[in-house]
């Protein structure tokens, strides 16, 4: 399946991990630990913390606002192009790579600098295993048009929802959400298909499909268990990507024979 | 299934990972856990000191183009207001400092004043941003003189030139205030809520030399001092006519 221009605006591999027995804190401290051995390369650092604040009400009528503690939820560390992150949370290692001008360097490409990076995070966490992998493909379909056109999908795509003409009319937006059976307890892939706005001069629609791969309980540490769970996840969605459109859908991305 | 490409954006979802809406807590994990770099949450908009609180919390979503530069759009802000950048965090900034730049423009201006498409875009930003919010949280900044009428005990007393007196309390003011003796004037810039008028506290004081208001005697004699429009020149020429 080579695609001259491949839809992929971002990719990313995520590992969910049970953690060592002797498990650290989590908190920034131990986060910059690990990632400063990258500090090189990904030049740029996002911290992303979380809190929660409830609201109870007394019996005098007044309200009084309980502010929890603030947890550190992920470090983000990018290049300076911002076309590659790792990200760092509490027992969970990812890494994205997001298409900028240029190729989109590839699958195998994206489960090797993944792999490197989760061996460094074997060395430093000591995780148990592997729990969880994800594996998430976001594609941007662009589908040229004129203001006001009427564009019917079904010329373009083979997933979708079915809906009588009247009373509903044209669509003016739509999310849906696929998730398919994937006759496999452990793995699962999920399509989250949506419209979004078209572009500033008009002449593109476009649409936007998240796809997701999961596979659960993969419990190993193992490079070729890993690598055998994420090439059935990866070749799932691009079987489900490639049923996803008709012919005509699939020259927008200009498919070399 | 038709889909009609809308003349002019009008969004009615937004942008989320879970499109059901009968699991908002599951939902939430999700967005928690989302570890997508693309897009980006914004629960309010904020320029340095400024904010501008959001009707609801948006997405943006960056969109890498084909040469260095790169889009951040908006749910409900875009195309109107579109980031330009060659990275998410670039592109991020030129949007917010794009809406910055227009609401303070548009903001500073009654409708009679703004043009069909100043009007549109105010619409827009008033649809999104809570405008009254912003005017309410945002304080009054006078420059107002007057003097310390009374030192000990603590919280001290201001009396303004037009009368009226304020307590103070230190915390609020600048440090060489603290040094101001009973009896001193001084002009200071002043924050207020713009609400209730309350102080909020005092940026800048600084000494002035004692005001006294003009006995009537002086105050006749200084408005006869004035000049007045029976001593302009006279003039031939006509005001009406060309």
């Amino acid at each position: 399946m080579d695609l001259q221009k491949p839809p992929i605006v971002e990719v990313w591999v995520e590992f969910q991990c049970d953690p060592s027995p002797s498990k650290r804190r989590w908190d920034l401290d131990t986060a910059n630990e690990f990632l400063k051995q990258f500090s090189d390369y990904f030049v740029h650092t996002e911290v992303l913390n979380e809190q929660e604040f409830q609201i109870a009400t007394l019996p005098t009528g007044d309200r009084r606002l309980d502010a929890g503690e603030v947890r550190l939820n992920r470090v983000r560390v990018r290049d300076a192009e911002g076309t590659r992150w790792l990200q760092l949370g509490e027992d969970v290692l990812v890494y994205n790579i997001v298409k900028k001008a240029g190729a989109y360097p590839g699958f195998e490409t994206l489960c090797k600098d993944a792999w490197e990076k989760f061996a460094a995070y074997v060395r430093h966490f000591q995780p148990t295993c592997v729990r969880k992998l994800r594996l998430h493909y976001l594609d941007r379909v662009e589908i040229p048009c004129s203001p006001g056109e009427r564009i019917d999908l079904d010329e373009f795509f083979l997933v979708g929802v079915k809906f009588p003409d009247a009373p509903f009319g044209a669509l003016s937006r739509f999310a849906i959400q696929l998730a398919p059976d994937s006759g496999h307890a452990d793995d699962h892939v999920s399509l989250a298909f949506r419209s979004e706005q078209r572009s500033a001069d008009a002449k593109v629609s476009r649409m936007v499909m998240d796809w997701e791969a999961t596979s659960a309980n993969v419990g190993s540490l193992s490079h070729d268990d890993i690598m055998d769970r994420l090439e059935r996840a990866h070749a799932r969605i691009r079987d489900c990507f490639q049923a996803s459109f008709t012919p005509k859908g699939w020259a927008l991305f200009d498919p070399i024979e | 299934m038709p889909i009609l490409v809308p003349m002019d954006m009008t969004p009615v979802i937004s942008h989320s990972w879970s499109s059901d809406q009968t699991d908002a807590l599951q939902q939430s994990e999700e967005l928690r856990r989302y570890s997508g770099t693309t897009s980006r949450p914004i629960p309010d908009l904020r320029v340095g000191v400024t904010c501008y609180r959001l009707r609801s919390p948006v997405v943006g979503s960056w969109l890498p183009g084909e040469g260095e530069s790169g889009e951040f759009w908006v749910d409900g802000f875009s195309p109107r207001f579109v980031g330009s950048g060659a990275v998410i965090d670039a592109a991020f900034d030129d949007w917010r400092y794009q809406i910055h730049e227009t609401f303070q423009d548009l903001y500073g201006k009654r409708a009679f004043e703004m043009s069909e498409a100043e009007l549109n875009t105010w619409r827009l930003l008033e649809d999104r941003i809570d405008v009254v919010g912003y005017r309410n949280s945002t304080p009054l900044i006078l420059r107002e003189v007057g003097w310390v009428s009374r030192a000990r005990p603590e919280p001290r007393q201001i009396t303004w030139s037009d009368g009226r007196r304020e307590r103070v309390d230190l915390e609020k003011m600048p440090g060489p205030f603290a040094a101001y003796k009973p009896g001193q004037w001084f002009e200071a810039v002043v924050e207020r809520d713009s609400v209730t008028g309350h102080l909020l506290r005092v940026v800048s004081v600084q000494r002035v030399p004692t005001m006294r208001p003009m006995s009537e005697g002086h105050l006749s004699k200084f408005l006869q001092s004035l000049p007045g429009t029976n001593e302009l020149p006279d003039s031939d020429e006509s005001w009406t006519e060309p």
